[in-house]
Formats: structure tokens, sequence, C-alpha cells
């Protein structure tokens, strides 16, 4: 990066931490540091809740992944929608109400204390992990392409924002989400634009979407139904309702962005503007992948684009990459020579059919030597052998003028801290209102219980990097921690969706319903019967008939008013 | 409590499941036309 770039980088970063401090300062009450007063009015609720749900990896790994496996990632977001009008409905007007905290602290109005120790504890200890991932991820990226060393790098992503944080509270993370964003997405939108315009003279957008089209990469719609494939139209329709209604309704990483809302319609408003805006917004970054593998097929790309990997592989099998170099150089020729053609003949009008099998087997060429390089950088013993989070920045480096670099690396941090500062306030206020609180014998005064809430922030910031330090050894555990999450996520959302919608249902009943539903939901996966977007499916849907059909007479707890 | 009528809610919901399914069948279209 050039100086201007480090500068640029720098007085985002600097920037957005002094914003963060401005507006957290001034007294705090427990109400205030833990639910921004409820004041918000709804654009703010609906960036916190964009920017918490969209981590750094959402930027990196979304236009990767179109650039290798097509858009149909989209219809992931699909259910959505569907899930912000349910939550519209039942969950806000009960938390509302109930004038809660968290989301667990409603389980014991409803049950009893047990289930909302149980959801609390399950919810620290996956969102605890989950929280040291994001930080881990977003690390190993950077420290990679500057060659950082990684626990520096686990400090500066997961660390600098608590200069902030720790004495703002809701409101501050709710308002500097809102600055990030707007960051975040403007810087997005330019890197797009400059993709089309860094297309070879002649070639406009449309000949950029035909080469992407004719390489199965604007697949935004699949309809081939299967139980084991990720993203189709019905797992993203079913499969992410029950995913989003999770998430949404029963995290309090979510719960605690949208009980900050002045009032029940602005809570509402937030989250249904996110979701109007998440599809598009997810759709454009798709978009800038199946662009950039336009680009890419238009001019030389790398074979692997996380360029340490190569300069460690070259190293170690300096004969094998000599070979494979020019072996990549010859198929990458055919691929830009192959993809000029084609769009040669699109725009002449002539019959494409020869030039699209010639694009193919030019695409195929190339796909079978990445592969191949793979398969020798796991020889070498390098464990990354999958770029598709590099994709983005080996672009944003080569190709984007001075400055620009800078602020595209900014948003990595941004975007990371976004989502980050919210899971940090969600688990200080899970633990201190759903646990802490509870322990403790004599009440506490307003101001204790903010200073033990600035603890708890402090507590939770130092674990989560803690676990971001420890992730750099845990290999493919991390995607076992990953894992843990989604494997409780259904059964949460059942025992919430019992509480809302079974008023008969008392605290044992759903207890036990819990515990039948999880031992199926770890079979399901051990056995891998279906893709994970189905688990939530399966989890919800069980604690729910588990419930309804539990024998009253066992339910000794009786029935709480709902 | 919200100041809009139960109305005004649902109108809401409805306008943000017919844009989804607008949406699914614009994708579906620019699927099928960029194929």
């Amino acid at each position: 990066m050039s100086v201007a770039d480090w500068i640029v980088m720098a007085t985002t970063l600097v920037g957005i931490i002094a914003y963060g401090v401005y507006r957290g300062r001034g007294k705090q009450s427990a109400d205030s540091y833990l639910r921004a007063g409820r004041q918000l009015p709804w654009p703010v609720v609906l960036i916190g809740i964009m920017a918490t749900q969209a981590s750094a990896i959402t930027f990196l790994s979304a236009p990767g992944q179109a650039f290798t496996d097509g858009m149909r990632f989209v219809q992931y977001y699909f259910g959505l929608p569907i899930a912000m009008v349910v939550i519209c409905v039942t969950f806000i007007p009960i938390f509302r109400r109930q004038n809660v905290y968290t989301a667990y602290e409603y389980l014991e109005n409803r049950f009893d204390r047990k289930t909302r120790l149980v959801a609390s504890f399950l919810f620290l200890l996956s969102r605890g992990l989950s929280t040291g991932i994001s930080i881990y991820a977003p690390s190993i990226i950077l420290s990679s392409i500057f060659d950082w060393n990684i626990y520096l790098t686990n400090v500066l992503v997961g660390g600098l924002l608590i200069i902030y944080m720790y004495g703002s509270g809701a409101k501050a993370i709710a308002y500097t989400q809102t600055l990030q964003f707007s960051i975040i997405l403007g810087s997005m939108a330019i890197a797009g634009i400059m993709i089309v315009t860094k297309l070879p003279g002649h070639l406009d957008l449309g000949d950029a979407l035909y080469i992407a089209g004719q390489s199965g990469k604007l697949n935004v719609i699949t309809t081939d139904f299967n139980l084991k494939d990720k993203y189709n139209l019905f797992s993203g329709i079913i499969g992410g309702f029950f995913l989003a209604l999770s998430y949404f309704g029963t995290d309090q990483s979510q719960v605690g962005r949208y009980i900050t809302g002045k009032d029940e319609g602005e809570s509402r408003l937030g989250l249904l503007m996110n979701g109007l805006v998440k599809i598009p917004m997810q759709f454009a970054i798709l978009l800038i992948g199946a662009l950039l593998f336009a680009l890419y097929s238009l001019v030389p790309s790398p074979m692997f684009f996380n360029q340490r990997v190569v300069t460690d592989v070259r190293e170690q099998a300096p004969l094998e990459m000599a070979s494979m170099d020019r072996r990549w150089q010859t198929a990458n020729d055919s691929l830009t020579a192959a993809s000029t053609a084609l769009v040669d003949a699109r725009q002449q009008g002539a019959d494409a059919a020869p030039f699209v099998q010639r694009h193919a087997n030019a695409r195929a060429q190339s796909d079978a030597l990445r592969k191949e390089f793979k398969v020798l950088a796991a020889a070498q013993g390098s464990s990354e052998t999958n770029d598709t989070n590099y994709i983005l920045l080996y672009y944003v480096r080569s190709a984007l003028p001075a400055g620009m670099v800078g602020l595209l690396f900014a948003v990595v941090f941004l975007a990371s801290w976004g989502s980050i500062s919210a899971a940090f306030h969600s688990l200080a206020s899970s633990s201190l209102v759903d646990l802490d609180l509870l322990i403790r014998k004599k009440p506490l005064t307003d101001s204790k219980k903010v200073a033990l809430a600035r603890i708890h922030s402090l507590l939770w910031g130092l674990l989560c990097i803690g676990v971001a330090m420890f992730a750099s050894r845990l290999g493919s555990l991390i995607e076992a921690v990953n894992i843990l999450g989604s494997l409780f996520y259904g059964t949460i959302l059942g025992i919430f969706l019992v509480a809302f919608y079974l008023k008969r249902a008392g605290g044992t009943a759903v207890f036990y319903a819990a515990i039948i539903t999880e031992t199926i939901i770890v079979a399901v996966w051990y056995f891998d019967i279906v893709s994970f977007l189905w688990l939530n499916v399966i989890g919800a849907v069980s604690v729910v008939a588990i419930a309804a059909v539990w024998p009253r007479t066992i339910d000794s707890d009786g029935v709480k008013a709902g | 409590m919200s100041q809009h009528t139960p109305r005004y809610w649902r109108r809401w919901y409805f306008a943000v499941l017919l844009f989804l399914v607008i949406q699914i069948v614009a994708y579906a279209l620019f699927t099928e036309y960029w194929k």
C-alpha cells in the first residue's frame, strides 16, 4: 500500500473511534447503556440491525462466493423478509410490553428461571465463541496480506473498538454503526463501479454480464430441490425463514438492537426496512463478485488469490511451480482470447454457440489448474487452500487507485467493528441481566449497574480476543465452532415459538422438548442427512410439536401467563 | 405504544411480502436472460 493509503486507512479508523467516543459522552443510566434509553429512530435501528449482521467476512466472502459458485447464495436471504413480518407481528409487541432488556428475560416471565438460564447460557457460549472467530477471520486475511503478526492483528481488529464501546453503550454503538455502514456501502459501490470502468476498452456492463452469465455465475435462482444442497429457492425461503426468525427473534445481538427503538413502531419500521433492502444489498455485493469473474476472464488473473500461499509454494516447490506458471500463462491467454471472442460475437450479432463452447473449454482448463495448485499447496503443508475471501482484496490492491485501497482496507476493520461491537454489547447485556444480577442478593444502584455493565463489556471483549488468539491453533475446529451455534439455533427458536403460540405449554414441557430435540438435531447433523439450513427447521418444528403433545399432568410447573 | 393503526401495519407487511415476490420473479427472469 502507498503512503496515501496508510494515511486514509489510519484517518478513517481514528475518525470512527473519535466519533464513537464523542457519541458516548455524558452520564449513562443502566437503561441508556443497555437499551439506548429506548430512544432511537428507525433509520438508526435499521442500520444497527444490518451492520450487526454484516461482518467483514460478509463483504469479503460474498463476492468471492459469486466468483467461484455464482450468485445463488442470495437465495439464503429469501426467508428474511417473511421472518421480519412475523417478528413485527408477534415478537416485538411481547418484548415491548414486558419491557425486557434481553430476549431470555421474557422466558422466565413466561416459563421459569431454568429455561431462561439455559437459553442465555447457550447464547453466551455460541456467540462468545463465534465472536472470537469473527475477530480471527478478518485478522488472518489482513495478516496474510500485510505480513502482520496474527496476534497483534487480532488485537487491532477486536481491541480498538473497545476504546469507544467500553464507556459508550447502546446509543453510541448504534450511531457509530450508522457512520461505519455508510462508509462501507459507499466504498463497495465505488469498488463495483470501478470494476466496470476497468473492463477492456470496447466492452461495457452488458458484455461483462454476458460473460458472467455464460459462465454460470448469474444463477441467482436455482430450483433443483435437494435436501443436501445449501442454496436453492426452497432451502432459501423455508430454511432461510427459520434461520432469520431465530437470528433476529431470539439472538440477543439482534434483539438488543431493535429494542432500542423509540417506540414499537420505530422498532417495527427498522425491521421491515431491513426486509426490503437486505436482498437487493446482497444481490449488489454478489454482483461485484460476478463482475470480477468477468473482468478476470478478460484480463490476466492469478492462479490463486492468496499471494502469500503462492510465494510459499514457489519457494518450497520451485520446479513444479515453474511448470504450473507456464501452463497457467497459456490457460490465462486462451481464457482471455475466448472471452474476447465471445463478446465480439455478441456485439456483432454472430452465432455465439461455437464461441460459448470455446469459452467453456478455456474455463475448464483454468479451473483444473486452480484445483491442481490447491493440491500442490496442500501437499506443501499449506492450511489455506481456499482463496475465496482473498479475491476482492486482490482486486482492490492491484487495480484501485491510491487512497481507495486504504479506504477499502479500512472497510474490513469497520465491518468487523460494526458486528463485533454489537456482539460484545449483547454478551455483556445477557451475562449481566440474565446471570450476574440474578445471583446478587442485594439490588444494585443504577450507577453500579452501569459500572458493572462496562466491566462485563470489557471482559467479553478480552475473552473474545482470547478466543481469536486461540483460533490460530484451532485450524479446522473453527468450522466446528460455527456448526456449534447452528446446532442450537432451531431449538432456541422452538422454545420462543412455544412461548408465543402455545399458551397451554409450561416450563417443564418446553424444557424436555428442547432436550429431546437437541438429541435429534445432533443425530441428524452427525449422520449428515440434510444441509445445515434445514436443521433450524427441524429444531423449531420438533420443539413445538413435542411441547404441544406433552401430557399436561407431567408438567408440574403449571402455566404462567404469556 | 405505536401511534399507527393495525391497518397501517397490515399494509406494510403486505408491501414487504409483495416486494419479496416481485424480487424472486425479477431474479428468475435475470437468471434466464443471462443464461
